[in-house]
């Protein structure tokens, strides 16, 4: 099967990015081993941005850079966020775009039972004034405080950008999967219609930030 | 909080983009023209919104690439993504609109990166980005480079600047992948790439890179330069573990070749070393199974490696075991993943018959649908399956479940007397479905069975 799969690069990209803290660049993961050249390809579009970041990381910490305000430090490292936040966007709607291929008859049911699923969150999900989840009860749980933190800091980016990028939709997405499976934990500990409710907030949630879909 | 005025704003905005696909073609003129007026509000949300509709609305690349170029000076990062992904979206329509953008300083940096992202078809504005790598400010000439680089054919054509950059220290790096991606490398500057590849960093990496990129007949050459960027891929910088690992598929090194050169055991190795191998893996194909395997131990990275494995479709047979392990995760996109993948190894899978017969009972959401998949995919031997099959599809409110658990039962046990006397009903009142899917794979069953009778 064709694929064209993307994954977010080894580090996270920072949302306010100093020299040291320079992420790398997202690569795209071509698993079409049958197309070599393809993957090929995208392995080049992938040093270009690892060029691009390492030549950020130069100018920052040149001589030259002595003299640099703080505006203008952070100014280069901006752009450099900012364009691998453009490319990370281009890979995933090419990876979108790979995935539009006729599937066969019974992999279309698997699909149906996706697409009866309820897909956005409903009214009232959000805070209207903080603009912050209204967390399901079970969610507002402690345990869960790392990840709703993760999840509230990337949703402003989202509703800004219109998306996020792939290592901002990685960090989302493992946010979201780590809070499903501390859910799955307590299973036998919690009503079961509690259990479904929050679990139902995070498969809405995960697909109406990055078209994901948890089972 | 949003302002009272952007609400106001957004409001009418809406009510234009309505106005304008509800009603005749020409009277959609008048809504762009409003949109386009919006563009230009002291409102960062509102320009948002307006660019997001007009790109719905496609008037044209008359009224975009004029005006969205002009919006790649605009200060608000979110407003400037979109408008970079409208033009990028555009294609070659795009390239005279960005050449006039190179020439403004707020703008050229932003038309760099899109002039990339197009590559050779954006070919017409090499001069005008050669001018930029000579004439430009600060990180705009790498950019420019960049460009350049993507556009090979092009590039060659002002291989003089191209290597007069190797002599800037900021423009190093940037010149040495240029001359890569190019594939030649002159006289003049194989003996600098050659004396940085003696020494250590990314620049050396890259340079052996280049070399052997442009030497592609020299087998010794490439397949040193393989070994080395192999050694890149555990360095304990991100950067050079990157570009190692883009180096590698990009020389499209032969899998026994990587496989000699990652010999070190992926289930001991760090996360981002692994991420990185996943990425050489990819391109392997059957070759990289026993690597592919060992990266399973590592949760973070466990679903694309299962995916990769799926794309090996029968050939990941050697992943079965680790992956019936993963079916009983707790991330259960992962447990999903495993199922999905154990499905297209098909027959070969057999041995996971037990634990996808228990998430076919115990599973959550689609997880029992593609539990029913793949114990249909593993066929004949997933004949301990059948009770629980029958048991599912007689008690599911579910429609495609239903049929899907018919389908599993007919491409297991099709020949059986008991799975046609279980399964002709199903089928036979989901043909009648109003759903087209589900009255597809019902008609497709029914010949299947009727083809089996004869």
């Amino acid at each position: 099967m064709r694929r064209l799969l993307l994954i977010a690069g080894c580090l996270w990209a920072t949302s306010s990015l100093h020299a040291q803290d320079y992420g790398v660049p997202v690569m795209p993961l071509y698993g079409d081993y049958g197309h070599a050249s393809t993957a090929a390809e995208g392995a080049l579009d992938g040093m270009a941005n690892v060029v691009s970041a390492q030549g950020s990381y130069n100018l920052q910490t040149s001589e030259a850079a002595i003299n640099m305000t703080q505006a203008q430090s952070q100014e280069i490292a901006n752009r450099q966020q900012y364009a691998n936040t453009y490319f990370q966007m281009r890979s995933q709607r090419d990876a979108y775009e790979a995935k539009k291929h006729p599937r066969p008859t019974e992999e279309q049911l698997v699909q149906l039972a996706h697409s009866e699923a309820p897909k956005g969150l409903p009214d009232g999900s959000f805070n209207k004034e903080s603009g912050k989840p209204n967390w399901p009860t079970l969610l507002q749980y402690p345990d869960f405080a790392e990840q709703r933190k993760v999840v509230e800091t990337l949703l402003p980016k989202k509703s800004a950008n219109g998306m996020l990028g792939a290592q901002d939709a990685q960090q989302f997405t493992q946010a979201v999967e780590q809070m499903a499976v501390t859910l799955k934990r307590g299973i036998t500990k919690v009503p079961p219609q509690q259990y479904m409710t929050a679990y139902n907030y995070l498969k809405q949630l995960l697909y109406s930030t990055c078209q994901t879909q948890l089972p | 909080m949003i302002r009272p005025a952007t609400l106001f704003t957004l409001a009418v905005l809406a009510s234009l983009t309505w106005h304008a696909v509800a009603t005749a073609e020409d009277a959609a003129k008048p809504s762009v023209e409003a949109l386009v007026e919006a563009t230009a509000s002291d409102d960062a949300t509102v320009r948002r919104e307006a660019i997001a509709k007009i790109v719905e609305l496609k008037p044209g690349p008359d009224v975009t690439i004029p005006l969205f170029t002009k919006l790649l000076e605009d200060a608000d990062p979110a407003v400037r993504l979109r408008v970079m992904n409208a033009i990028a979206d555009a294609g070659p329509a795009a390239v005279p609109g960005l050449i006039e953008a190179l020439k403004n300083e707020k703008s050229a940096y932003w038309a760099c990166l899109v002039l990339r992202e197009l590559g050779p078809e954006a070919a017409d504005a090499a001069p005008a980005l050669t001018a930029l790598v000579e004439h430009g400010q600060g990180e705009i000439r790498r950019e420019a480079l960049l460009s350049l680089a993507a556009m090979p054919k092009a590039a060659e054509k002002q291989m003089p600047v191209v290597i007069k950059c190797l002599a800037d220290p900021q423009l190093e790096i940037a010149a040495i992948y240029t001359l890569g991606r190019i594939g030649t490398v002159p006289a003049e500057a194989a003996e600098r790439l050659r004396a940085h590849a003696r020494g250590e960093g990314l620049s050396s990496l890259l340079s052996v890179w280049a070399l052997a990129r442009s030497n592609p007949s020299d087998k010794e050459l490439n397949q040193a330069a393989i070994k080395r960027l192999a050694t890149g891929l555990n360095s304990k910088y991100p950067l050079v573990r990157a570009m190692a690992s883009q180096g590698l598929v990009s020389l499209k090194a032969p899998p026994q070749l990587l496989k000699e050169a990652l010999k070190s055991d992926l289930s001991m190795a760090d996360e981002p070393v692994v991420r990185n191998a996943l990425n050489v893996l990819a391109s392997m194909g059957p070759e990289g199974i026993e690597f592919l395997t060992e990266s399973l131990q590592h949760p973070n990275v466990q679903h694309d490696a299962i995916l990769i494995i799926g794309d090996l479709g029968p050939k990941g047979a050697p992943a079965t075991e680790a992956l019936a392990k993963l079916v009983e995760a707790d991330n259960l996109r992962v447990a999903n993943q495993a199922i999905v993948t154990l499905g297209k190894i098909g027959p070969a899978a057999k041995s996971a018959v037990p634990q996808l017969t228990k998430s076919l009972k115990e599973g959550q959401g689609s997880i029992v649908h593609n539990s029913a998949l793949a114990l249909g995919r593993i066929g004949k031997d997933a004949q301990t399956a059948t009770p629980e099959l029958s048991q599912v599809m007689k008690s599911t409110n579910d429609p495609s479940l239903e049929i899907l658990c018919a389908w599993a039962l007919v491409h297991i046990a099709g020949d059986s007397a008991t799975t046609k006397s279980d399964v002709l009903p199903v089928v036979t009142a989901a043909a009648k479905s109003d759903n087209p899917v589900i009255q597809k794979a019902a008609n497709e069953l029914l010949t299947k069975l009727k083809s089996s009778d004869q």
